[in-house]
């Protein structure tokens, strides 16, 4: 196990690495040097200072000198320094990081245990019938839905209808965790929502293939109720592939996540990015992609112990 | 089945198909109803002059953000423009975007997919790698940035989408590949000196399409919404041109105070994407794809 671990680790480490290098290398796609960019062109300004901003920037050196002096950095815990607030960056990233992972635990603690498995729970209970053909068309409707659409429709109902206005300042859960509540509920269910319609019809196969197997049958001669049957023997079962599928499913919240909080303007990590994109300030961008990236690789070594341990027959490192 | 009446060809061919399409809604509404969206969808994207009442661009002051009336069904935006022409003429932006960008994920993937799996040995380690990392980051996220450093344009947007789902299409050809070249057949046209391009193009390829038909169908939904958040965001179709993701994008700001131009973009989108979803749900029931399990 721990040998499985190390090695998914230094794999992740690879992967993280290759991350690094798309990125790095999509921002030197880019025709003319990042400063001739920065620097509005029609102020007039002379080569010679456009040259000086370069060697400020360290922007002078070779991509390869760039690239490993950033790694070694990275390495030490420092992510570098905004070139717009001139802030670094792990200040600028950590308080929004935050806020993006809160929204995310939300929205996935709702796909799963508010909607998920209770839908699909309902759905294989009354299988082929009209509970069931209800929870498949929402789901399916649900996934035809952009993430942000469904964010500005739950505002559009909720302020028209109910007269609720997003707040205008983020508040910290630590800090008033009524109010924070009232602000991520509305994002965190419309992504939760979303995340809801795969692990339903998930949930609802899985729950329906478990019940065909042998044991359940054993399991009703000896004369349990159909109850017991299937909250007792069979959803334990079942839900082992949902947990993997939720677990993954938290990369789609976190991708989500980027739009949602544009849409209910939360100061998160996708705020962030997209603002680090428009003004071009590349260290911001790389440090983003790096942090959701490592994040999601952890992740998902994790999701693979957890199923490791949840189903005794799978081993892992084979 | 001996009494049956003897029919002459011709009238049977021609009554024939009528009755088989008949009988293919009969059998398999979910599946029509998805194609038949699917198909005025795309129709619309092909002539959107047929069915627009406006022209798309034309600006009216006097008729600014104005509600849904018989003259403009789906009302008008802050600069007057008929809000149903624009989605109309948007359709044809947003499938195309996302029709190029799951082509090109196609042709890309698949076909190193195909190859990686068949050769197998250090090039399929390598290309293992590669896709890995595309697949590290969510599609949304990993498309964002793409697009946000290479800059706001039709072009990359289509390159980000496509690179986005290169991994999907390389993994279900690859898998498919290994499992193909496994068996029998595919063994004995190599014994018998097929050669490696013939054996994949001739005999991989084919046993491996159903998995990459339902596979394009897939990443034709998720395509459709990556373009819509893309160019919501900014990123993808630049005003003042239309794309559905661009029309809700320059709705936002006017949410409340005329929330037209901001619901029947998004209702188009969902229209497009569950007739695809419909059809691909159909497809994986009725197609074996368990293949991609193995």
């Amino acid at each position: 196990m721990a040998v499985y671990i190390l090695r998914r680790l230094i794999y992740g480490l690879g992967t993280a690495l290759g991350l690094v290098l798309l990125v790095f290398g999509l921002m030197n796609l880019i025709p003319g040097t990042v400063v001739s960019q920065l620097i509005d062109r029609a102020a007039g300004t002379s080569p010679e200072r456009l040259a000086e901003v370069e060697a400020f920037l360290g922007l002078d050196r070779p991509w390869y000198v760039q690239l490993s002096s950033w790694l070694l950095d990275v390495l030490r815990g420092d992510l570098g320094i905004s070139w717009r607030s001139r802030i670094p960056v792990v200040q600028l990233l950590l308080p929004r990081l935050a806020v993006t992972l809160e929204l995310a635990a939300m929205s996935a603690l709702i796909s799963s245990i508010v909607l998920g498995v209770p839908g699909g729970l309902i759905a294989a209970t009354y299988r082929n019938s009209w509970p069931d053909a209800l929870v498949r068309v929402a789901s399916l409707a649900v996934l035809s839905v952009p993430v942000f659409w469904m964010g500005s429709m739950f505002i559009l109902v909720f302020s028209t209808a109910l007269g609720w206005s997003p707040p205008l300042t983020w508040v910290s859960p630590l800090q008033d965790f009524g109010a924070n509540m009232r602000m991520m509920i509305l994002p965190a269910t419309a992504l939760g929502l979303v995340g809801a319609a795969t692990l339903v019809r998930m949930t609802r196969n899985s729950i329906l293939e478990v019940m065909g197997q042998n044991y359940i049958r054993t399991a009703r001669s000896t004369g349990a109720s159909e109850q017991r049957i299937l909250l007792g023997h069979a959803l334990p079962n079942a839900l082992i592939p949902v947990v993997t599928m939720a677990g993954l499913q938290f990369g789609f919240l976190l991708g989500g996540a980027v739009v949602i909080e544009e849409v209910f303007s939360l100061p998160g990590v996708g705020r962030l990015l997209l603002q680090a994109i428009s003004q071009r300030d590349y260290p911001v961008v790389q440090a983003c992609v790096l942090t959701i990236g490592v994040l999601l690789i952890l992740l998902n070594i994790l999701i693979d112990v957890l199923y490791a341990y949840l189903d005794p027959r799978i081993k892992l490192g084979d | 089945m001996a009494d049956r009446p003897v029919r002459n060809d011709t009238e049977r061919s021609t009554r024939s198909w009528v009755v088989s399409i008949a009988q293919g809604i009969r059998d398999e509404p979910v599946l029509s109803t998805g194609f038949l969206i699917g198909a005025i969808i795309v129709l619309i994207a092909l002539v959107p002059q047929a069915f627009a009442t406006h022209s798309p661009r034309a600006t009216n002051a006097l008729a600014a953000l104005q509600g849904p009336s018989f003259d403009h069904w789906f009302g008008t935006d802050t600069l007057g423009r008929d809000v149903y022409s624009r989605v109309i003429y948007g359709s044809r932006t947003s499938i195309m975007i996302a029709g190029s960008s799951v082509g090109l994920a196609l042709i890309i993937g698949a076909t190193l997919g195909l190859i990686s799996g068949f050769i197998g040995g250090f090039l399929d380690q390598l290309l293992g790698r590669i896709m890995d990392i595309v697949f590290s980051l969510p599609p949304l996220l990993l498309a964002i940035a793409i697009a946000g450093i290479l800059g706001p344009s039709v072009r990359n947007a289509i390159m980000a989408i496509g690179i986005v789902y290169t991994p999907h299409f390389f993994r279900v050809a690859r898998s498919g590949a290994i499992v193909m070249s496994a068996r029998p057949f595919v063994l004995a046209s190599r014994l018998i000196g097929v050669g490696n391009r013939r054996i994949l193009i001739r005999h991989i390829l084919p046993n491996v399409s159903a998995l990459l038909t339902v596979q394009t169908t897939v990443s034709l939904a998720y395509a459709i919404l990556l373009e819509a958040s893309l160019s919501f965001l900014g990123l993808g179709v630049q005003p003042p041109n239309p794309s559905w993701g661009s029309i809700l994008n320059e709705g936002r700001p006017f949410l409340q105070l005329s929330p037209w131009v901001s619901i029947f973009p998004g209702l188009m989108i969902l229209l497009s994407v569950l007739a695809v979803n419909l059809v691909t749900d159909r497809l994986r029931d009725r197609w074996d794809t368990s293949l991609a399990q193995e």
